[in-house]
């Protein structure tokens, strides 16, 4: 058994590591945290706006941000088979670099969805684009491209009918890559130096739209990873099971660690879990926490879900109490964007472009600030550099009230 | 081939020998990336060295791209994207001359010379004014599509016979979805008569035998008698052991409608009643007159194989994740004289209401998606 400080010393040093950047889907611990401070909480189409970005095709993807460059895809063409990799200037917007790529796996989707579905991620060393048709590319940060794998070339019976949307996140050297469909179906650890494979599992002839959760485990790290039937972990190093549990997974929203606690989406709202020797068990269950397409948000004390139609829910992160519930959607359009949050103040956005800053916290829903931005918001945005990073399906606002 | 590149650049006046043989030299170390990443290393460092080199680059990689595998195109792709991108910001002029005598070059892949039309347009933004008006039939989709929309435009303030006269034209070329319901549509209105089945070499005259059991799937891998031999005569035992003959089917298609997903689709759940865990199959022949390379294409919401002549061309065991137009794509040679073109489609025993349909859609065409010189016949019993 692992202790708790131990696992509080970990993510203590997975948060500081990556302060100020927004590294993968999600944020630096796949959460929806950030540690920035004095993002704005009222913005608009014309309010505390920094810069506003066109891109030159369709995105569902979030972007990401080291230092002072934001990296974001996107798929154009009738047949969305242009994949782009772009680069753009954090404070300025302008695009430092492009690169574009031909798809070489199937590019069928939902139309709300993209071949730029899956978040990039990013370190030092250089920046993962995924797309939906299992392109693969790494380029350093200035645009170099180091490696390129065309998956289904590797691997021909890889599918996509529907729009594969899970993001690939960054361990050590380890790009771990989901790769779940009907046909070839796999999860890889992919050395980011080369690109060549370090691990590589067989997983459920599935579709699957969940992106991987990494939980550290003391001086090990294990990747868990939904089926549609179960729920498995695996270890980081090696690929090997670690873990098996058998509840049917809600399908897109990813699991979140806090401590030593799994929060864990599954087919009938959220499961909280706690290990016990080589297993995980639950600690509680809430039934109200089924949040559609949108990940679950730990902060503090509390779990934070939205549902489709736009209810807030607060959760009590000990207990699986119900603390309060807001129905802040306005009936214009669906989440797909999961909630984010920055300095106690929560984010969230339809596919309407409606959003709303509520406080985190308290014993009843606190909405600070509604929002409409009159675009398309699918993607997670991001929070770095004092600003929030918002990607439209066909453009980026960065809001900032100042330079930082 | 790389004599021509030198030959070309040479008579532009653009690349000194030592850089066009640096650029070659890198170019076969992209050109030798393989499966699971093997090569990454050697090209990531030729990459950039390639790009290093500069504008100089720009043609030997676009030549490069003419008989690159899919996964060293991207690589040769975005150095492409690369060079330009550092020239354009060091102010530098971008290859025109030579640029636009590779797109003229038809013999060049259709990508790469799409690719070097785009660095054109950055040199020359009057580009495709002068060049769209003769790249309707290109081999390059994207290429045909803009030109399309380009003519489309000036057509739209056509009038009477004049705008017939160019939307037949136009109908005469396209490939996209999109494009044709527009300018089929347009073309209707104006009195033409635009045939969606001739000109997209959708099939629409088939013999159809099913269902045939498919317990939990065990049909798509399993294959039952007509698979192994078509017959036309024969009686086979099929599903619950109800007898089954082969029986001629006519698509019906409506001559109002442009939305090619709709169009030619065999629909079992009407010609044999709806069945689940099921397989059927459409069975049609083909004519040429010559041996000829063709793309059978397939759209399909249930589990597909297709087979050409009794050697299977593909296969995808998936059920009700969508079907498109031109979903399935496989290359295949016709031989002079009658081909069998086989389909295998097979129903699950999903309850939800969107998990109902089994049917599939099949058209042979060129590589760029039109029609070619066959004859589809109804097979006889």
């Amino acid at each position: 058994m692992i202790s708790r400080i131990s696992f509080a010393c970990s993510l203590f040093l997975i948060s500081a590591l990556n302060a100020g950047e927004w590294p993968q889907f999600r944020g630096p611990n796949g959460d929806g945290v950030s540690d920035e401070v004095g993002v704005p909480t009222a913005f608009g189409p014309d309010e505390n706006v920094r810069w506003k970005a066109e891109l030159p095709g369709r995105s569902v993807a979030s972007p990401v941000v080291y230092g002072k460059k934001v990296f974001i895809s996107a798929a154009s063409g009738p047949r969305m088979d242009r994949l782009h990799a772009l680069c753009l200037d954090a404070d300025t917007g302008k695009i430092l670099w492009h690169r574009q790529m031909t798809a070489t796996g199937n590019t069928a989707c939902h139309p709300k969805s993209s071949m730029a579905a899956p978040t990039p991620c990013v370190n030092a060393d250089g920046v993962y684009f995924l797309f939906a048709t299992a392109d693969l590319a790494a380029f350093d940060l200035d645009g170099n491209l180091r490696w390129y794998r065309s998956l289904v070339g590797d691997y021909p019976d890889v599918s996509n009918q529907v729009g594969m949307a899970s993001s690939p996140i960054l361990w050590k050297d380890f790009l771990i890559v989901p790769m779940d469909t009907v046909g070839d179906s796999f999860l890889a650890a992919i050395d980011t130096k080369y690109g060549k494979n370090v691990w590589k599992i067989e997983r459920p002839k599935d579709t699957n739209w969940i992106t991987p959760t990494l939980r550290t485990v003391g001086d090990k790290a294990e990747i868990v990873f939904s089926a549609m039937k179960d729920t498995h972990a695996y270890d980081a190093a090696t690929g090997k099971k670690t873990w098996t549990l058998a509840v049917k997974s809600a399908q897109v929203p990813m699991a979140v660690t806090s401590g030593d606690r799994l929060l864990l989406p599954f087919d009938g709202g959220l499961m909280c879990l706690k290990p016990d020797g080589d297993k995980m068990v639950e600690v509680w269950k809430a039934p109200k926490m089924a949040t559609g397409y949108t990940s679950p948000l730990v902060y503090k004390d509390h779990v934070y879900g939205i549902g489709r139609a736009g209810t807030l829910i607060c959760t009590d992160l000990k207990t699986g109490r119900d603390v309060w519930s807001e129905r802040i959607g306005k009936g214009k359009g669906q989440y797909w964007a999961s909630p984010i949050v920055a300095d106690g103040f929560i984010y969230t956005f339809d596919d309407s472009g409606t959003g709303a800053v509520v406080q985190a916290g308290g014993e009843k829903a606190k909405v600070v600030s509604t929002i409409d931005l009159k675009a398309e918001i699918m993607g997670t945005p991001a929070i770095a550099n004092k600003a929030l990073y918002i990607p439209t399906s066909n453009g980026l606002y960065c809001i900032g009230g100042k330079k930082s | 081939m790389r004599f021509a590149v030198v030959a070309l650049l040479t008579c532009v006046g653009l690349a000194p020998a030592a850089n066009l043989e640096d650029a070659n030299k890198l170019i076969v170390q992209l050109k030798a990336v393989a499966k699971e990443g093997a090569g990454n290393q050697e090209a990531g460092a030729a990459w950039k060295g390639l790009v290093a080199i500069g504008g100089d680059a720009i043609l030997p990689t676009l030549n490069a791209m003419d008989d690159a595998s899919p996964s060293a195109a991207n690589w040769l792709r975005s150095a492409v994207n690369a060079v330009t991108e550092k020239e354009v910001a060091a102010g530098k002029k971008l290859p025109a001359e030579a640029l636009e005598a590779f797109l003229n070059d038809l013999k060049h892949d259709p990508s790469a010379r799409r690719l070097a039309y785009e660095v054109l347009v950055m040199a020359d933004p009057k580009a495709p004014e002068r060049l769209l008006p003769s790249y309707l039939n290109d081999a390059s989709g994207e290429m045909r599509r803009d030109a399309i929309a380009a003519a489309l435009k000036k057509a739209e303030k056509l009038a009477g016979e004049a705008a017939k006269k160019e939307y037949a034209r136009l109908f005469a070329v396209v490939r996209d979805d999109d494009q044709a319901k527009t300018i089929g549509t347009a073309l209707h209105k104006l009195g033409g008569n635009p045939d969606v089945v001739s000109q997209f070499g959708i099939v629409t005259k088939w013999q159809i035998a099913g269902p045939f059991d498919s317990p939990k799937g065990a049909g798509f891998a399993g294959k039952a008698l007509p698979e192994s031999k078509v017959d036309l005569k024969a009686k086979y035992e099929g599903k619950e052991k109800a007898e089954v003959m082969w029986k001629p089917h006519v698509v019906e298609v409506d001559p109002t409608k442009f939305e090619l997903d709709q169009i030619g689709n065999v629909d079992f759940n009407k010609v044999l009643a709806k069945h689940k865990d099921a397989v059927a199959y459409g069975y049609t022949i083909v004519e040429s007159e010559k041996e000829l390379p063709v793309e059978i294409r397939v759209g399909c919401i249930n589990a597909v194989k297709f087979f050409l002549n009794g050697k299977e061309l593909f296969a995808r065991e998936e059920y009700h994740h969508g079907s498109r137009f031109d979903q399935y794509v496989a290359k295949a040679t016709l031989k002079a004289g009658k081909n069998e073109l086989l389909v295998k489609v097979c129903q699950n025993d999903q309850k939800e209401p969107w998990a109902q349909l089994w049917q599939f859609q099949a058209r042979i065409c060129d590589a760029t998606g039109g029609a070619v010189p066959v004859k589809n016949v109804t097979p006889v019993n």
